[in-house]
């Protein structure tokens, strides 16, 4: 009969460990532009409003930034998860699985020069 | 044999019911489920074996998504390749002493981190890794919760003298999954 707690599992349990604590231990590089990445368009918000995602002419959603937080004001998919989420700050994501959109803010990179 | 059919069908009757039992529970995230029902595989992977742990997880999503009405839909490709992978690993670090909680805790990591992937590649984005601390957080409760159930599961089919078992002969050292596991393998 296996036990519930043997030793080994404590090692099992570090390494849980270390991945939940991991991302907080690496610093963060945040930058304070939003981009929303569809899957064939990328848009750059940097002035703060609310915008209309439109992908070859299908409305998405509505995004609102205010210069400091983002949140998604309506969507057109069924579960309305990404309004739910609610204010994003910097570091924070906004995931829409239907539409394929990823809400997110771009970190500073340390390069002068970006070759993409 | 039949033995073998009979209690998986039983065992894979009682995960479809827990996987849509609890979509009646509440959730701190809108977008997850608690995943009791992988308590039930955590118990095959431990006591029985990989196939019939594969079995069980594979057709508890498909039932249970049945069922739920999420039949190839994504969360329902999350579940399905989650399960599996947490099958296997739960399986295989059985063989090595682990205890149930670690095999638990790793199986719980193994699931959250292959339904990211997969999540990544309906959305062709890695930047979907960045729930993987909010998933792993609340992978924590459940999958204590998973390891207690599975510890507990094992005496209760013996107790009840699970009728598949066909028999009346009492434990000679109280060993419940052991004896399961040499029940089941006779009939091989």
């Amino acid at each position: 009969m296996r036990k519930f707690l043997e030793k080994k599992d404590l090692l099992v349990f570090f390494v849980f460990l270390a991945i939940v604590i991991f991302p907080f231990i690496v610093p963060k590089n945040i930058g304070n532009k939003v981009v929303v990445e569809g899957r064939d368009f990328k848009k750059i918000l940097s002035k703060p409003g609310i915008y209309d995602i439109v992908e070859n002419g299908k409305f998405l959603m509505k995004v609102e930034f205010t210069g400091e937080k983002v949140r998604v004001v309506e969507s057109t998919c069924p579960l309305k998860i990404c309004v739910k989420t609610g204010w994003v700050g910097p570091g924070g994501t906004i995931v829409c699985v239907p539409n394929e959109v990823i809400i997110y803010f771009e970190g500073k990179t340390d390069y002068d020069i970006e070759t993409w | 044999m039949v033995k073998r059919i009979a209690l998986l069908s039983v065992l894979t009757a009682l995960s479809s019911v827990l996987y849509t039992a609890e979509n009646l529970l509440p959730f701190p995230v809108p977008f997850g489920r608690w995943g009791f029902s992988n308590s039930v595989v955590l118990f095959i992977a431990s006591e029985i074996g990989f196939a019939d742990a594969l079995i069980v997880s594979s057709a508890k999503s498909i039932i249970g998504a049945l069922f739920s009405g999420r039949f190839l839909s994504p969360s329902f490709l999350t579940g399905f390749f989650g399960a599996i992978s947490a099958a296997t690993i739960e399986s295989l670090l059985a063989r090595f002493g682990f205890g149930y909680l670690g095999l638990s805790l790793s199986g719980a990591s193994m699931n959250n981190f292959v339904q990211l992937i997969v999540i990544s590649f309906i959305l062709e984005n890695t930047k979907a890794f960045s729930l993987l601390p909010v998933m792993m957080n609340l992978g924590l409760i459940s999958a204590t919760a998973n390891a207690f159930i599975a510890s507990k599961m094992g005496g209760i089919l013996f107790e009840n003298r699970a009728s598949f078992f066909f028999t009346e002969e009492t434990a000679v050292d109280e060993t419940p999954g052991n004896r399961l596991r040499n029940r089941i393998s006779q009939h091989r």
